[in-house]
């Protein structure tokens, strides 16, 4: 179909920025692995809520620690969480949505139910009741988030897989003597590549914003791990003093969170593997 | 009205099914409740009294059965932490909460729509252009980031208002809005971005359809198309999507509570987590519960007056 | 006949769309014709012949964006005559609905899914007449009634999706012509319909066009839907006129080298393409006994039990090897449903079948359902040979390259995608994948349906040369006559599930027993 040209060049513009915004931030996080300017964690009392300047770009927070360093580490934190959580999500949601979705039946019927009834609140809330069941902490949190992912990836990929299998290419394997499991995940799932991928980017935000939230809360991840959920409500606590101290952690998920949107939106559906 | 009777018989079940899950995971899986409140040190006596007051001693089932029918009556029972009945605290926490919800949700539904509508309108245009790019940027922001700037810019810049300060209604109702204003705007702009986002898409795929061409062939205008034809084609997907947008406003006001220090639920849910005071978050998790699945619940019913194709499934 | 003034006028026309990169697109160029107040005019082409576009570029209704970059439109308004194309929005507005009305193909996308059909016929007299209130409800059950509904009163409240396709299509049409409008344009109005309910819609048109005058525009890829409405035909190709004239002397003589190829796909009167033969002695390769087939219906609550359906009726019959056999009939009548069955992708059967050779291969309808997008032609067409472990690599890449040029495809193709394919070269490359394994019995589900007429004929010459290359044995299915008439040595009409006549073509066609497959032939035109 034709496209308005000033929809086109939108589309590639914003898809240009938000790779930009993801790459800066992925490097920075990269780059914060194995370097900071300071030692995150180094505590200073000479050095106590110092407003930006230009040995400390974002300033000094309440314990004379460097904000920068802490943002690059914490951003780190963030990340590894939310990648082992969306993969979480992806692998057990793709194995369980393609299986219910291609064989239907009973045990699809159920679970689907539970999942409409699971996926229908919101996931910080489920997270929260996981979390006061097993407790807080790093690993609780991918935990949690973790299996919370799981049902709306089924669910995406389930939908996929119930439209994918009427299509006639699929009879069409079937008649060529394919068997079921080389049909589910040679012939369908690269069919699916397109809405997984735009379903991935959106659950990294989900999970940056979910860990940032507990976090937050301080049921996420705990001192002396640094986090940018923590790292603002410790700004929030110190906010008369040093206000400066939210702007570094805040934007960091702002870009990133941005930087994600603005990809999924550009991949969308189709484009792959075709024309 | 057997679309109704069904709906509501799905939403009885899937409520029966959460008050197990929640059962399960707050009285059988932390293991012992009296142990846990008086502590391993404690008289031996004292935990197996204690035992007998609260129940535990009665089979899962029965204990189930209790729990249930406490909760139909609102008695969760009492709180580990406060040593008050969960119903009290709970009731003296709606007033922030709901509050704050409304206020949020009105704000949505009230800017978000006519902004939609004219960036569909004017698709392409620069309003178009400056409010996609502006939801897009606010999309991202979350609500608690939201909230301290408006803490740090209105609240110890320009002093609007007190932060942390909070009345209740029954002191003094506009005074209570005064307070309630600020918080639900952190929670209701990214909402506000979402929806307007939301919207555009779905009216703009709908123009893009045959019926919308007859429309065109029958020489309405562009005006009454979008207004008589399009409107409410495009509103079928987005009443669903409200529908999670309140769920999200809810969970939204957890967080935005603390920001702005409001005694409301969540504050009570996230105390309660931290001292493990069970009772209580059972009867938080249980009380959201029941407004996801009765916002659930409306949604649908909205959804079949609006799209006579569901009338028949 | 030089009196009558030319209702509507093309001259010259160019249209373009925006494309990416700086030029436009042209997708037609100097189209010029006209249409003679109360005639019927029709316009024919192949997809993307530029046929639709130039009339909803007359009426301003080009989406995406398309403009009619060079031309005038001329349309007779009252005493005067008005440049369409140089007309604003709200001009052209009191013009459409009101003295152009439109129809189009597909009625149930075409009227809008969430209000009444009464309502929106009644939007008609609303925009554009000074009928009281009170009275629009009887106007409009009263054109219903004229546009051969019944019912009309329950008609009025209802939607959509709870009528047929051949009441949308009237309710369409009433909708079109209930303000008396000089001139309707019927953008393929059957093309979407059983053959049966076809004729039906035609006649309706031809009525109103007789008792009210109305000038007709039928746009049509389908000659012989043209040829019983109107009078005078304009033939399209490619954005540009290749001939116009009176139907009939377009259709005994045409002058053209695109017209004749047109007539002779569309009416059939190309060579029949097989020499029919009597292959009934000797082993049946396939033999169907008492057959059924169920589709099971999706139980009202949950605990309900699921009811069946019996879609395909005991049927019996036996092939040959080395025949052609075709099945034809309207949609619903079973005919996909049973191809389904006998290639085994569907286990709600009864009675018996004998299929002599393994696994039956099948060509679908949809050649953009039946490809995987997300692979090389060259991938599908060795998934085959994977699966079955024939040869080596080396080995399977030869018989792919030999298997496409078989089907009159280009080596370059194995590592291309299907999306860049177009229908035709897609539908060879599935045709390809199911003579891969070299199975003597294929089964063709409207293979060549979803095809231009002139595609249409190049894949029937090419199923006709790969059954006598490889001995293959077809079952047919199509609900077209004009196909079946010409590739098929015996033929089955199916009614209702059940096959109602059976025989050698020839004889099917020229003497026709049952009365259903007299009402198929007298549709056919």
């Amino acid at each position: 179909m034709k496209k308005k040209r000033g929809q086109e060049n939108t589309k590639n513009w914003s898809l240009i920025l938000g790779i930009v915004l993801v790459s800066a931030v992925l490097f920075f996080v990269l780059i914060g692995l194995f370097w900071t300017p300071y030692e995150p964690t180094a505590i200073s009392v000479a050095l106590k809520n110092k407003p930006p300047s230009l040995s400390h770009p974002f300033g000094t927070d309440y314990m004379g620690r460097d904000i920068l360093s802490r943002v690059m580490q914490g951003a780190g934190t963030t990340f590894l969480i939310s990648i082992v959580t969306v993969a979480i999500g992806l692998i057990f949601g793709t194995f369980i949505g393609a299986f219910t979705g291609y064989y239907g039946g009973v045990v699809d019927e159920i679970l689907m139910r539970l999942n409409d009834t699971l996926t229908s609140f919101p996931s910080i809330l489920l997270a929260l009741v996981f979390v006061s069941v097993i407790g807080s902490g790093k690993y609780n949190i991918i935990i949690a988030l973790g299996v919370i992912f799981v049902p709306s990836f089924a669910r995406v990929v389930r939908s996929e897989y119930i439209v994918q299998k009427e299509l006639d290419y699929v009879r069409n394997a079937k008649l060529l003597g394919a068997s079921d499991l080389r049909i589910m995940f040679v012939h369908i799932l690269p069919n699916t590549v397109p809405i997984l991928l735009s379903s991935t980017t959106i659950g990294l935000n989900n999970a940056i914003l979910a860990e940032a939230g507990m976090s937050y809360l301080s049921l996420g991840v705990q001192p002396p791990d640094p986090s940018l959920g923590r790292m603002l409500s410790e700004a929030q606590s110190s906010s008369l003093n040093a206000p400066w101290s939210a702007l570094a952690p805040g934007l960091m998920i702002v870009f990133t969170v941005l930087g994600f949107s603005m990809i999924s939106e550009n991949i969308g559906r189709g484009d792959v593997g075709g024309k | 009205m057997r679309y109704y009777v069904k709906k509501l018989i799905s939403l009885i079940m899937v409520l029966f099914l959460i008050m197990l899950l929640t059962f399960i995971a707050f009285q059988v899986i932390p293991g012992d409740g009296a142990l846990s409140r008086l502590g391993v040190d404690a008289e031996p006596e004292a935990i197996e009294a204690l035992r007998e007051s609260l129940g535990l001693n009665k089979s899962l089932p029965s204990r189930f059965f209790n729990f249930l029918s406490g909760a139909v009556r609102g008695d969760f029972g009492i709180s580990y932490h406060y040593s008050k009945p969960v119903s009290e605290l709970l009731a003296a926490r709606f007033p922030a909460t709901v509050g704050l919800a409304v206020i949020s949700i009105l704000m949505i539904v009230i800017i978000s729509v006519p902004l939609g509508l004219v960036c569909s309108r004017k698709e392409g245009g620069v309003a178009d252009r400056i409010i996609t790019l502006t939801t897009q940027t606010l999309m991202a922001v979350p609500s608690f980031f939201l909230g301290i700037i408006i803490t740090l810019i209105f609240g110890l810049g320009l002093r609007w208002f007190s932060p942390g300060g909070y009345i209740a209604p029954e002191e003094n109702f506009s005074s209570y809005l005064h307070y309630m204003i600020f918080p639900a705007v952190a929670i209701a702009i990214p909402k506000i971005a979402m929806t307007v986002k939301f919207l555009k898409t779905s009216v703009l795929r709908e123009l893009k359809l045959d019926y919308v061409r007859t429309a065109r062939s029958k020489g309405n205008t562009e005006r009454a198309i979008l207004w008589r034809h399009v409107l409410k084609n495009a509103l079928v997907p987005v009443i669903t999507f409200m529908g999670m947008v309140i769920a999200d406003v809810l969970a939204g006001s957890i967080v935005v509570e603390k920001v702005f220090n409001l005694p409301g639920v969540g504050r009570l849910l996230i105390t309660a987590i931290s001292n493990r005071d069970y009772p209580v978050v059972e009867a938080v998790v249980v009380y959201i519960a029941c407004v996801v699945l009765f916002v659930n619940f409306i949604v649908d019913l909205l959804y079949q007056k609006v799209d006579p194709r569901v009338r028949l499934k | 006949m030089e009196s009558k003034k030319h209702l509507l006028e093309l001259c010259d026309v160019s249209i373009g769309f925006p494309e990416k990169g700086k030029e436009k697109s042209i997708v037609t160029r100097g189209v010029s014709f006209y249409v003679e107040e109360g005639e019927a005019l029709g316009i024919v082409g192949e997809s993307g012949s530029g046929k639709s576009v130039s009339m909803l570029a007359a009426v301003g209704l080009l989406g995406n964006g398309g403009r009619i970059v060079n031309g005038t439109i001329r349309f007779w308004r009252g005493e005067e005559v008005i440049k369409l194309n140089a007309l604003g929005e709200k001009e052209l507005n009191e013009v459409r609905g009101d003295e152009i009305s439109m129809i189009f193909q597909e009625p149930m996308t075409s009227l809008n899914p969430v209000l009444p059909v009464g309502a929106q016929v009644e939007e008609m007299l609303r925009l554009h007449s000074d009928c009281p209130k009170e009275e629009r409800k009887s106007r409009v059950l009263s054109m219903f009634l004229e546009a051969g509904l019944t019912d009309v009163e329950a008609l009025y409240e209802k939607y959509p999706h709870q009528l047929s396709g051949g009441m949308r299509q009237r309710v369409m049409i009433a909708m079109a012509m209930i303000l008396r409008p000089k001139l309707l344009i019927a953008d393929e109005p059957t093309t979407a319909l059983d053959v049966t309910v076809q004729a039906k819609i035609l006649a309706l048109l031809k009525k109103f066009q007789t008792e009210y005058k109305t000038t007709i525009i039928l746009i049509s890829h389908d000659l012989g839907v043209i040829r019983n409405v109107c009078s005078r035909a304009v033939v399209m190709c490619e954005g540009e006129v290749v001939e116009q004239g009176e139907v009939e002397t377009l259709f005994e003589c045409p002058k053209e080298e695109y017209t004749k190829r047109l007539l002779a796909a569309a009416l059939g009167k190309g060579s029949e393409l097989k020499k029919e033969q009597n292959i009934t002695q000797g082993e049946a390769v396939v033999r169907v006994e008492n057959f059924s087939v169920f589709y099971e219906e999706k139980a009202a609550a949950l605990f309900r039990a699921k009811t069946k359906k019996e879609v395909v009726k005991q049927v019996s019959f036996e092939l040959y090897a080395g025949e052609i056999v075709g099945i034809v009939g309207e949609s619903g009548c079973g005919k996909s449903t049973l191809a389904k069955a006998l290639a085994g992708l569907n286990s709600l059967v009864a009675g018996n079948f004998y299929i002599d050779c393994k696994q039956p291969q099948m060509v679908f309808q949809d050649p953009y359902g039946s490809l995987n997008p997300a692979k090389t032609i060259g991938w599908l067409l060795t998934e085959p040979l994977r699966l079955h472990h024939v040869g080596t690599k080396e080995q399977q890449r030869d018989a792919v390259y030999a298997m496409l040029e078989k089907v009159g495809l280009s080596r370059e193709y194995y590592d291309r995608y299907p999306g860049t394919l177009s229908g035709g070269q897609r539908q060879r490359v599935a045709i390809a994948m199911a003579i891969m394994l070299k199975r003597s019995f294929i089964l063709l589900d409207e293979p060549v349906s979803a095809l231009d007429v002139t595609v249409q004929e190049q894949i029937l010459v090419l199923l006709v040369k790969l059954q006598k290359e490889f001995g293959l044995t077809y079952l047919f299915i199509s609900h077209d006559m004009n196909v079946i008439h010409r590739i098929c040595d015996r033929v089955f009409v199916m009614y209702h599930g059940e096959i109602v006549e059976s025989g050698v073509t020839h004889r099917v066609f020229e003497k026709p027993e049952h009365p259903y497959t007299r009402e198929l032939l007298g549709a056919r035109v």
